[in-house]
């Protein structure tokens, strides 16, 4: 066996890649030979420093931090997608689907569209029309004709004015605002829809055009929006909007309501991903240089214990290992 | 009851984000080592994990199940370690002077300050150190199944199957980058 040869071989052995016979065929070779077996030992003492030089673990710290990043990161990426992708994407799918149910219901929305456009669109302009600003902000969820729609043109494209209309049921002429996401009225609004209305749709939309809103370099933090927030967070129906409005508080100033409420999340949401974002934003809070108070303590000693979760569970336990 | 990564993939295919954060979960620890541990850098292993994750949410809706989600992910992670170069043009240009030249004889203790050179100021000094410095003067591809070998103790088989190349280009790898460590570190033991 030639000196390559062997140094294969010694490799082979000491990174545990050779099969019994082979190995007691190598240690009989090393046994038998005293240059061979110095060689050895000499490769033996550099796989030894390599071994000991093992880089440490990731810490729980980079971890997180790290995926706070990805998911900031894979929440821009999903919002990237237009809306002509969206309906491509739809029709795809229910071209694979099945032929006729995507031909009828081409057909219908074709049908639609048009009866749509001959019905509503001078009533439309006529609301547009009669536009005022003479909404009373204080009393927004309880004016009297409420919110009818909301027009958001894109979410996720700045500069587009968002339209709000009120009332226009009943008889009552409806009254239509156009402002950007950074206009407190339309803040506002956008917060009173989230709690009033019930398309799940318009509610996601409204959450990240408020999502955007947060992140300018103008935002004032508005307790009505704040608390429109925490509302939508504990209550919603649809996970999504839940998830959203929790993504949302995040970057408002910590304080006491929003710790209760992520709190509630944690203790009471039946979605596990949620209560996970509940834990991760009260890690963050340690990150950023928060302590965690005895509530905080208690509600984790009890996920520790008895949530259903094991990444709960162990996340729980480790965040009360790190304060203790 | 936790579902299978199947089942999971199935889930984010058809846009559920929480089945994507699972699978994220379930695996990104690791993916941050192995990205850590062959940077050594932790900036750059929360870049790596990023792009990593990126590309594998653009990916998952066209993922046929043809292999294992785990070596799918664990492919992609490394080829983003390979071919991560962001402000490391000082060290590519070494890569490209001294890696790759495979009649190099430098050793790395040739290369320290005259006043190290001695043994015992080497072997008191912090041989780690020294060894993730030779280690960043490997070829990419070479350091990538050093790294998977050493650092996160996989089989030549399995580290074959993620780099997507035989076994004996995975030997040769490893017995390049191991014999050139060997050399690099003969004047620090």
């Amino acid at each position: 066996m030639n000196k390559e040869k062997f140094l294969e071989k010694a490799q082979l052995y000491l990174m545990d890649e050779l099969n019994q016979s082979e190995k007691i065929e190598f240690e009989n070779l090393i046994m038998e030979n005293d240059e061979l077996r110095s060689e050895f030992d000499s490769v033996k003492q550099v796989f030894e420093s390599l071994t000991t030089s093992r880089p440490e673990e990731v810490d729980e710290k980079l971890l997180f931090s790290a995926r706070n990043n990805l998911m900031r990161s894979i929440r821009n990426e999903a919002a990237k997608e237009t809306p002509s992708e969206k309906i491509l994407k739809w029709l795809k799918n229910i071209f694979v689907v099945n032929y006729k149910l995507s031909f009828g219901s081409l057909t219908l929305v074709v049908i639609g569209v048009f009866v749509g456009y001959f019905l509503f669109y001078s009533s439309s302009n006529q609301q547009i029309a009669t536009g005022s600003k003479s909404v009373d902000l204080d009393n927004l969820s309880q004016y009297e004709t409420g919110i009818s729609n909301i027009r958001i043109p894109n979410p996720f494209l700045k500069g587009g004015d968002i339209e709000v209309i009120f009332g226009g049921t009943g008889g009552t002429s409806p009254i239509s605002y156009k402002g950007t996401a950074d206009d407190p009225i339309i803040q506002r609004a956008l917060a009173t829809a989230l709690i009033t209305q019930e398309n799940p749709g318009l509610k996601l939309r409204t959450v990240n055009t408020l999502a955007s809103t947060v992140e300018s370099d103008q935002f004032i933090p508005d307790p009505k929006v704040k608390s429109a927030l925490i509302t939508a967070m504990k209550n919603d129906k649809n996970p999504a909007v839940r998830r959203e409005a929790l993504n949302v508080l995040q970057k408002f100033s910590f304080d006491k309501e929003i710790r209760d409420a992520y709190l509630y999340v944690l203790s009471n949401d039946s979605n596990s991903g949620l209560r996970v974002a509940a834990i991760n934003a009260l890690a963050n809070l340690k990150v950023q240089g928060n302590s965690l108070d005895d509530k905080i303590i208690n509600v984790l000693n009890k996920k520790a214990e008895s949530d259903e979760s094991d990444f709960i569970r162990l996340r729980a336990a480790s965040l009360i290992k790190e304060v203790k | 009851m936790s579902l299978s990564d199947n089942q999971l993939i199935i889930n984010a295919q058809k846009g559920d984000m929480e089945a994507f954060e699972k699978l994220v979960y379930k695996y990104d620890r690791h993916v941050l080592n192995i990205a850590k541990s062959f940077r050594n850098n932790e900036d750059d292993a929360k870049d790596i994990y990023q792009e990593v994750f990126i590309r594998v949410y653009r990916g998952l809706k066209n993922f046929q199940f043809k292999s294992e989600f785990s070596t799918w992910l664990f492919r992609v992670t490394t080829n983003v370690c390979i071919s991560y170069n962001r402000g490391k043009k000082q060290h590519d240009s070494i890569d490209r002077e001294i890696g790759n030249d495979e009649e190099n004889t430098t050793t790395f203790a040739d290369q320290l300050p005259g006043e190290l050179r001695t043994d015992d100021k080497a072997v008191g000094s912090d041989l780690s150190t020294h060894i993730n410095n030779a280690l960043s003067q490997l070829p990419p591809q070479q350091k990538m199944a050093f790294t998977l070998k050493f650092y996160q103790d996989y089989k030549i088989k399995e580290i074959a199957e993620i780099m997507q190349c035989n076994e004996g280009t995975i030997k040769r790898y490893l017995f390049t980058a191991t014999n050139k460590m060997r050399e690099k570190l003969k004047g620090l033991r």
